[in-house]
């Protein structure tokens, strides 16, 4: 019967995509559940000075001071970018030990975003202790493997999604005689996890499609800028080929750059500034990230190029599919987007999720005759009978 | 079972997650994030009824009928 034969391949599909990614997604469930909710957890265990009580109208401090500001604490230092807040009152400024260090070698300088005072000093994540946080993200984004780890994971969740989808095929037939929900709670334990296993997964199916689907895309992040930057950017800089970049004490007013592209795009909010470099913009730029207002375009992020010596608006970048497709699929794994109601219900799916996998993982390990064969010889028999 | 009694619950709840994960994204907050909420708890609220409905007709009850 043919239509055992193709059963019998997504069972053997479901059983090895599930079993080479479980241990992998049950650590990403477990170290995921904490990063649901990092801004809640982030505010509670910070012990940064609190910030001037001010006006909400208060006036934003000048970025050129702050920068200047920045500098002078750090003079052996590049300045990476400058970040404007729009949650809580501050600005962030990132410097950079070398033109060709690495992020991780970045410290940040929190600054009060009216008054202009320094808050905190933030040292590069490579030379400070892990906290909680940053231990569950490196475990969740790449298993403290950079690049490769991520790659290795987004390959993780690919098998995830083969396991969701052989495990839909299955469903049909293993449900058949049930009704929708049924959990045999008569027959042997095994009996039971397997209907539980059944109806979790696939009352879930939908968000543990969409999260795993959004997850690969988010651990391709790396390798999606780099081609944006070697493509799209380097087409738009080739008027500057041959140019040599300005030094340091020729770079134009950081505060008009962003004064600028407020001016010119008031229906978009410029978030940060990134200054001339030649990694992720441009080394003739200013790159000015820009966001939208509603809760989507909020998460759209447009860089507009400030020419760094004149200070004269450049462009406005197009972003390619591949980012957008990337940008939205950040709130869609993350769960950040609808208060914190939407976060614990992501906990929750979460949660079932680990039931799922434990389960899989049980009905696997306590197969004598897995229940899976045993279904299958049933439905060889009835179908020899007919 | 036919095909669609099988596949009628887990359509609904997949339509109705599908539009909870897109409401609170695209809508512009407020009512769209209630509703987001809304729907996709019924999924969970699924779960809660079919563990609770087992434990009740703990005798292999079989679903939706309720007369022993």
């Amino acid at each position: 019967m043919a239509t055992v034969r193709s059963l019998r391949r997504w069972a053997f599909v479901h059983k090895w995509t599930s079993l080479a990614c479980t241990v992998f997604l049950l650590i990403l469930c477990l170290t995921g559940l904490p990063l649901i909710f990092r801004e809640e957890l982030r505010e509670l265990l910070s012990d940064d000075p609190p910030y001037a009580v001010l006006p909400a109208d208060a006036p934003l401090a000048n970025l050129d001071s702050v920068v200047e500001t920045a500098r002078r604490r750090h003079p052996d230092h590049l300045v990476w970018f400058v970040f404007v807040d729009d949650d809580e009152p501050q600005i962030l400024v990132g410097l950079l030990p070398s033109a060709t260090a690495l992020p991780a070698e970045a410290r940040r300088i929190k600054f009060d975003a009216r008054t202009g005072e320094v808050l905190k000093e933030i040292e590069p994540a490579a030379r400070r202790p892990f906290d909680f946080l940053d231990l569950m993200l490196r475990l969740h984004k790449d298993l403290f493997a950079d690049l490769p780890g991520e790659l290795f994971l987004g390959f993780i969740g690919l098998l995830f999604i083969a396991s969701l989808v052989s495990g839909v095929a299955l469903y049909g037939p293993f449900t058949k005689k049930l009704g929708f929900g049924a959990v045999r709670r008569d027959r042997s334990r095994r009996v039971k996890w397997l209907d539980l296993h059944n109806l979790l997964g696939v009352v879930t199916l939908a968000w543990a499609l969409v999260v795993g689907l959004t997850g690969v895309m988010n651990e391709l992040a790396t390798p999606l800028f780099q081609i944006f930057q070697r493509t799209d950017v380097q087409a738009m800089l080739q008027p500057y080929r041959g140019q040599p970049p300005p030094a340091p004490a020729d770079l134009a007013s950081v505060q008009d750059a962003y004064a600028l592209v407020q001016r010119t795009m008031p229906e978009r909010r410029p978030t940060s500034v990134v200054f001339p470099n030649d990694r992720i913009g441009s080394p003739h730029h200013y790159l000015v990230w820009t966001k939208g207002s509603s809760p989507l375009t909020a998460r759209l992020f447009t860089p507009v190029l400030v020419d760094a010596r004149t200070g004269a608006l450049t462009a406005a970048v197009q972003m390619p599919w591949y980012l957008r497709a990337l940008e939205v699929s950040r709130p869609l794994h993350f769960g950040d987007y609808g208060g914190l109601p939407l976060k614990i219900i992501w906990a929750l799916l979460d949660l079932v999720t680990i039931v799922v996998l434990a389960s899989g993982l049980y009905l696997w390990l306590s197969r004598r005759r897995s229940p899976l064969e045993a279904r299958l010889a049933e439905l060889e028999s009835a179908a020899d009978g007919a | 079972m036919g095909l669609s009694a099988i596949w009628r619950w887990p359509l609904v709840l997949a339509g109705l997650t599908l539009f909870g994960l897109l409401s609170a994204l695209l809508g512009e907050g407020g009512v769209w994030w209630v509703l987001s909420w809304i729907a996709l708890a019924v999924p969970l609220l699924t779960i809660v009824y079919c563990s609770v409905r087992a434990l009740l007709h703990a005798g292999g009850m079989p679903p939706l009928r309720t007369t022993r």
